[in-house]
């Protein structure tokens, strides 16, 4: 299961203003290999990041004085920094914003361990792989549809929001990151969930022709191919918006 | 800008006084017309000059055709005389120069004391004026005879026709017509006068338990504007009140998902026996923080108004679940599109189907599609609700016996966020229990 390789210590900087939750963190990603360093606020998080070799800012939305969120408009321009939002509020909005203003991924608070650590190497991993279009920011559009990653809505090409299951949403960000291009059932699971998923393998092709259906009901011409024993392959041209 | 138009008050006080005093006005003027105008009762009395010339057969100036003649070989037989007949007889002997044995004259007794023959006047006028000169007149109802010179007898006989209650009916009658003119016309005003008061309820009714509807539009009568603005500051306290209830419910909330994550860091180290039944107790927890502050949410957040394909959006629901393993299906759909906020929608029928499949065993989804609205109805093969959960269940934190006992319960705001989705969109929702058993929840939309 371990894709991150361990010899390689990767940084970890919290930022959270509860002391002991900070701590409990960082013991925990302590324990699993990582080098931890924790900041209360802003200040002490640009001076770590000044010293030390950081991958990874688990950052905390609400905090007083400069929020998670402004701290994390201002690492944006870090494109080798990984930032996760950790938020209590938890709501779409929310994850929106975060996701806006230049996070990689969100996590609404209670986080449980798993969670956070999955969360990290799946920030870690693309870093590594320097995946081409692994960047949450912006939109597609193909044959008038349109997809907005961020916000997670398909409109179709009368601009009717078509909603998807997040089943759906993994799959079609898949498709339209990688358009014109045979993708194995392993290659969907693993790009729409990550290695470290379970509980999908099964329903890839359940998933792949909801999606196709709901595609179908706006667009006549076939957008998602079967590729006989290959996979399936997405046809349109996609374009970013 | 009626108020300018019309240049007069504007408050229900004066248009209640201009129309009781309208009426009154009105119904004063058709009533003087009426009688003003009216010929007035006719009675013409008859002097006793007038008797005696008729006595002789001779015409009088006013032809009286009222008055009959007749000629008789024995005189009327009449009751005895009064005081004023003896006296008027006298008067119209004298006139005929006849003896009085040779007259006889009684007039009728008057049912209005007023024209009451007045046996002291005759008296006094044939004192002062003299035989001669005692002309007494009669009022109604009066026979008189006179014995010719071959000894019949000429007999006149006047019936005053009731004239004075035929006129009193008359104008009685008169009357009341204006009267039934005029209550058409009070009522026409009166229902103008009410109309803004109906108005300011239907307002008012729209309003509702919504903190968010546009507040009541002040116009109208003065009072009406006052009551209209009253019910906004009503409005708005109540707003506020809410707000600041739901933020300390959602600050609490809130603060405890902190402790939450200490906890699940607390747990990382400990058995995973331990670790995993404590796990599950914090996600409990969280699931009753994310449903306290998503309602708070719903409560306080704009929403986006978009195209939403409704059909697909309740099928991707439908599907979540039959992936998780639930015990759910389609019936048959039809196409529809809704404005609304995708999100909320989501949750709508998401916690109206999971209700279902987690009271009710199994569901069915059905969507229709008429008249510019869509129905979906989602139909469960449980026990159904008792009239009092039926009643409550949409109340917030309200749960019904039946979950309150099973660890599947959550918090009760379910079925509050799902009315609250459904009443933001335009439409309603609506519990019963089937014939067939189980329950039913219809949910109505507007489509585009």
């Amino acid at each position: 299961m371990e894709t991150v390789p361990l010899d390689d210590k990767n940084g970890i900087l919290i930022v959270d203003d509860d002391e002991s939750l900070r701590s409990l963190i960082g013991n925990f990603l302590t324990g699993h290999g990582y080098t931890v360093f924790e900041a209360d606020g802003g200040q002490s998080m640009r001076k770590i990041l000044e010293r030390e070799t950081v991958d990874v800012v688990v950052l905390d939305v609400m905090m007083p004085g400069e929020d998670g969120l402004s701290l994390a408009r201002t690492l944006s321009a870090r494109r080798d920094l990984g930032i996760i939002m950790v938020s209590a509020l938890g709501s779409e909005t929310d994850r929106i914003i975060g996701l806006e203003v230049g996070a990689d991924d969100y996590l609404p608070k209670p986080v449980s361990p798993r969670e956070l650590l999955a969360r990290i190497r799946a920030v870690l991993r693309r870093q590594h792989q320097h995946e081409e279009a692994e960047d949450p920011g912006g939109a597609y559009a193909f044959e008038g549809w349109t997809f907005d990653v961020i916000r997670r809505v398909l409109r179709d090409p009368l601009s009717v929001i078509i909603s998807l299951s997040d089943g759906e949403f993994s799959l079609l960000r898949v498709f339209v990151e990688r358009p014109q291009r045979v993708l194995s059932r392993d290659q969907l699971l693993e790009y729409s969930r990550g290695p470290d998923s379970d509980a999908f393998d099964r329903a890839i092709d359940t998933q792949v022709s909801r999606l196709r259906r709901k595609l179908g009901t706006r667009t006549p011409t076939e957008l998602i191919r079967t590729v006989r024993s290959e996979g399936y392959m997405f046809l349109a041209k996609v374009s970013r918006r | 800008m009626t108020a300018k138009r019309l240049a007069m008050p504007r408050s229900i006080l004066s248009h209640t006084l201009l129309l009781t005093g309208g009426m009154v006005v009105l119904l004063t003027a058709l009533n003087l017309g009426i009688i003003l105008l009216r010929p007035p009762p006719r009675d013409e009395p008859v002097s006793a000059y007038e008797v005696s010339r008729l006595l002789r057969g001779e015409p009088i100036a006013q032809q009286r055709t009222s008055i009959r003649q007749s000629l008789s070989a024995t005189p009327p037989s009449l009751g005895p005389p009064s005081v004023s007949d003896s006296l008027v007889t006298l008067a119209v002997a004298h006139q005929l120069g006849l003896a009085t044995g040779d007259v006889r004259l009684r007039v009728a007794s008057r049912r209005h004391a007023r024209f009451r023959a007045d046996a002291g006047r005759e008296r006094r006028e044939l004192a002062a004026y003299g035989i001669d000169r005692f002309d007494p007149v009669i009022f109604g109802s009066f026979t008189a005879a006179a014995r010719l010179p071959d000894g019949r007898w000429r007999i006149l006989s006047h019936v005053e026709s009731d004239s004075i209650a035929g006129w009193q009916m008359g104008t009685a009658l008169r009357i009341l017509i204006a009267l039934l003119v005029a209550v058409p016309i009070a009522w026409l005003f009166s229902k103008r006068i009410a109309r803004p008061i109906r108005a300011f309820a239907e307002a008012v009714e729209r309003v509702g338990g919504q903190q968010q509807v546009a507040p009541v539009e002040v116009g109208g009568p003065s009072e009406i504007r006052l009551a209209a603005a009253a019910v906004n500051d009503m409005q708005t306290r109540i707003g506020r009140y809410i707000a600041e209830r739901t933020s300390v419910v959602g600050a609490l909330a809130h603060d405890l998902r902190t402790p939450l994550s200490r906890l699940h860091f607390h747990l990382a180290a400990a058995p995973d026996a331990v670790r995993c039944k404590a796990e599950g107790e914090i996600a409990e927890m969280e699931q009753m923080i994310a449903a306290t502050l998503e309602f708070v949410e719903n409560e306080t957040r704009e929403r986006p108004r978009e195209a939403v394909d409704l059909s697909l959006l309740v099928e991707g629901v439908v599907d979540d679940l039959a992936d998780l393993g639930r015990n759910v299906s389609l019936g048959s759909v039809a196409p529809a599109i809704v404005v609304g906020d995708a999100i909320l929608l989501k949750r709508l029928f998401a916690n109206l189907i999971n209700n279902a499949v987690t009271y009710g065993q199994r569901a069915t989804v059905t969507i229709a599609a008429r008249d510019g609205e869509a129905v979906v109805e989602v139909l469960d093969e449980g026990p159904g609700m008792s009239v009092l959960d039926l009643e409550r269940a949409f109340e917030p934190f309200y749960r019904a016996e039946s979950s309150r006992n099973r660890s599947t319960g959550g918090m009760g705001l379910g079925l509050a966020i799902v009315r609250a989705a459904a009443e933001r969109h335009g439409g309603d929702v609506r519990l019963a229990n089937r014939p067939e058993g189980g329950l039913s929840a219809r949910v109505r939309l507007p489509t585009l």
